[in-house]
């Protein structure tokens, strides 16, 4: 069940009437029974997946509370052993089955070790992630072990971030399902226009600007190099769109019940450089890297060397993450170079800055701006690319930079893809520079009510209905 | 608290439904005059196609249909009426929904179906293409089937009277106001009068070479709804005995004998009132860059060569189908 379909409209509504009708006891029921509707109009017997996962880190919270010293942490390894491990069968077994195979066939051998057919459960990485922070939090003494099982199911289930996050903290979340949410006024309106807004951008923006850019990428042989660049660019918006849309789909359908999740996406392409980057994109993914990866691998208290590679280990694990492929893979390990030139000539370009006086010189600031989109984006080549065959064609491709560039099934796509470009840049643009110019929380009514209904009439007149899935739901 | 916020919400959303509904319909009803009076362009010639085609030839296809068959020519050649309802971007499905709306007026005497090599490939496209079709769903009935395609609450999203206007705003408005500088067709055809340069030429094919290799090597699966209207389209002519003729018009470089291509043809041969053409290979088109426009499409030069072409062959056949 998409977001973006009919099907979620309805369920939507059912759900959060019957949320604010039903007794606060039964609330959690409801939900929880919602979340796995929700996730079984995927592949229902996946469910059994989830609930395994759930099982095992429910007893492991309760164990890790009341045991100390080893045992406390033999409870912790068993539990992330089972959730790391249900994600390598699903998500790893075949690309690690496939490399052995390369490797023995290099050798002369025969590798007899069967490839899975299954498929990959929706969202398997997200909601481990999620379920691991739990046991992690609880092992630090940092949260309680939930002694509710269904309050511990919906922790890990709570159908609006259970396929693409937010991934929650139990800090942030669990004392939620034990609060009873009144209905406001405020909150159902307020997350009502996010979701509005999520739609926008992912059906107006996303899906709009992905048939270019699955033109280009799916064919890479047959596009010149401005093609490349413009699809890039492209894909760039397209991403941050589709997944920041999700997102806010899924806080604001939380928000109407009265749930706070956390942030996920703070206008990331207004960054000035890439660490302030990852400091605005995929929040929840890159605290949680920092939080269970990064500081106990000694984060910033080591020496610079190992800094650098602990960078690099981190964000080549975050590309893992997102996909058992070599371009994920080389993904990561780009925006982990990244940053360790960013560190390496951080000291430099401070220096550089001072002595010329231009920290807020709009010129400089812009170009810097300017830079780290352009590295943000050709990093993007990698993780669209089919193929690292087909990355390295793209890049190949670029050596025509100047030709006259695909301009998709006819002009109208692109004039589409234009005006979606320029509406969600002024939108952003606004809420980044000037948030006292807002439309949708402005002090006068008939401007709030009015963008609101051009925001809904702009879906439907420029909107693409049938523009497919989530691009985060397939990780 | 709590019945203040309800009573307030109520209201809001009692005054909300309103204002959307009397905007859809005043947007909706804006969107369908503009579209409706438009007399040149896609929109304006497939209005004519789908409401008004009652010509003794059709032509139908994608958009090498739409600039491959001269439609002055073959009127010399063949005699009678003929129109060419080839539209831009558009598959197997599309032919159907066409057709069903065409026969429901009149029986075609000669039907000329121009297929790619790719028709039958998987391509979810070809049927989100189908939303074409929603500006006609009120007058035509026989197209709901084709609409359930696009996707399975189509009939919910038509509650509104903008959603099938979705997407056209651009086109609608450019067809409107530039009507003047929009080229005439001729009875549906398109020429094309631009030449495809040499660079291009060798761009293209050490593109396509590599392309064909990674493209074999795929094992992409047929489009099994795809091939169902396939034989729907022929199954009704066979019905109605309208000799027709299943096209691959020329191509730039050879198509290879791809499994599509292998499988277009034994179908069409399976049926009596059907022939089954393949210029994929014609030497006289093939790696002759000056009969083409771009890599997909032949520029007037090369549709007259073939119109003619076409034209003389159906003459000498026809007499068969008998």
């Amino acid at each position: 069940m998409l977001f973006n379909s009919i099907s979620f409209v309805i369920f939507y509504l059912v759900v959060t009437f019957l949320y604010f009708i039903l007794p606060f006891k039964s609330r959690w029921f409801l939900l929880l029974a919602a979340s796995c509707f929700f996730y079984m109009a995927f592949v229902p017997s996946y469910i059994l997946i989830l609930g395994f996962t759930i099982v095992i880190d429910y007893f492991a919270g309760i164990y890790i509370e009341t045991s100390d010293g080893r045992r406390r942490k033999l409870l912790l390894i068993c539990s992330l052993i089972a959730n790391i491990g249900i994600l390598a069968i699903f998500k790893y077994f075949n690309f690690l089955n496939e490399n052995i195979t390369l490797v023995a066939d290099s050798l002369g051998w025969h590798n007899h070790i069967p490839f899975l057919t299954m498929l990959l459960p929706i969202g398997l990485s997200f909601h481990t992630f999620q379920a691991m922070s739990y046991t992690i939090e609880v092992y630090r003494g940092n949260q309680k072990a939930e002694k509710h099982f269904g309050i511990y199911s919906l922790y890990v289930m709570f159908y609006p971030q259970l396929v693409a996050g937010p991934i929650e903290r139990p800090q942030n979340i669990l004392h939620q399902f034990h609060i009873k949410h009144e209905f406001s006024y405020f909150n159902l309106v307020s997350g009502l226009k996010q979701m509005a807004y999520g739609l926008f951008k992912k059906l107006v923006v996303a899906d709009r600007l992905s048939i270019y850019v699955n033109s280009v990428y799916n064919n890479p042989e047959l596009h010149n190099g401005s093609s490349v660049v413009i699809s890039s660019i492209f894909f760039a918006v397209q991403i941050y769109c589709d997944f920041s849309g999700y997102s806010d789909i899924a806080i604001g359908s939380a928000r109407t019940m009265g749930f706070d999740l956390m942030t996920n996406f703070r206008r990331p392409y207004f960054s000035k450089t890439i660490p302030e980057f990852w400091s605005k994109w995929h929040i929840s993914l890159s605290t949680w890297f920092r939080d269970y990866l990064y500081i106990p691998l000694g984060g910033n208290r080591v020496a610079a060397y190992r800094r650098y590679v602990n960078l690099l280990i981190v964000f080549m694990v975050s590309g893992l993450w997102h996909g058992a492929n070599y371009t994920f893979i080389l993904w990561g390990a780009l925006h982990g170079l990244y940053q360790v030139i960013g560190l390496i000539t951080k000291p430099y370009v401070n220096k550089f800055e001072t002595n010329a006086g231009i920290q807020d010189n709009f010129i400089w600031r812009l170009s810097r701006g300017l830079l780290t989109f352009g590295l943000v984006t050709f990093a993007w080549i990698f993780f669209r690319a089919n193929s690292i065959h087909d990355a390295f064609t793209l890049i190949g491709n670029l050596k025509t930079f100047g030709e006259a560039p695909f301009l998709g099934n006819g002009i109208n796509q692109f004039a589409h893809c234009i005006l979606a470009l320029t509406l969600l840049f002024t939108i952003e643009y606004c809420m980044e520079y000037h948030p006292e110019f807002t439309l949708f929380n402005n002090k006068h009514e008939w401007v709030r009510w009015g963008s609101v209904v051009a925001l809904l009439f702009i879906i439907l007149v420029f909107g693409v209905f049938n523009g497919g899935q989530f691009i985060y739901f397939q990780f | 608290m709590l019945n203040k916020d309800i009573i307030k919400f109520g209201k809001s959303l009692l005054i909300f439904i309103v204002m959307m509904v009397v905007i859809d319909f005043i947007i909706g009803f804006s969107l369908e005059k503009l579209y409706f009076s438009l007399k040149k362009g896609q929109f304006a010639q497939t209005t004519f196609s789908i409401d008004s085609t009652n010509q003794e030839v059709i032509i139908f296809g994608s958009s090498r249909a739409l600039h491959h068959y001269s439609s002055p020519i073959m009127i010399d050649k063949l005699g009678g009426s003929l129109y060419n309802a080839g539209r831009d971007g558009q598959f197997i499905p599309y032919y159907c929904a066409l057709q069903d709306a065409i026969l429901k007026r009149k029986k075609p005497e000669l039907i000329i179906l121009d297929v790619n090599v790719w028709e039958i490939a998987p391509n979810d496209e070809k049927y989100e293409k189908l939303s074409m079709l929603l500006p006609y769903i009120n007058n035509h009935p026989e197209l709901t089937k084709y609409i359930r395609e696009i996707s399975e609450w189509e009939n919910v999203k038509l509650f509104s009277k903008t959603y099938p206007y979705n997407s056209t705003v651009f086109v609608s408005l450019h067809d409107y106001l530039f009507a003047d500088k929009l080229p005439q067709d001729d009875n549906g055809y398109f020429p094309l009068d631009r030449t495809m340069s040499k660079k291009d030429f060798d761009t293209y094919r050490a593109k396509k070479i590599v392309y064909d290799e990674k493209r074999e090597k795929m094992k992409v699966p047929f489009d099994v709804k795809a091939i169902k209207y396939y034989e729907y389209f022929l199954n009704q002519v066979d019905s109605l005995q309208i000799p027709t003729y299943v096209v691959i018009s020329p191509t730039l470089l050879k198509e290879p004998a791809t499994k599509e291509k292998l499988l277009i043809e034994s179908i069409a041969k399976r049926y009596k009132y059907v022939r089954f053409l393949d210029y994929s290979g014609d030497q006289k088109y093939n790696n002759h860059f000056d009969k083409f426009a771009d890599e997909f499409h032949l520029n007037t030069k090369g549709s007259t060569e073939f119109s003619y072409e076409i034209s003389d062959y159906i003459n000498k056949d026809k007499t068969n189908f008998k």
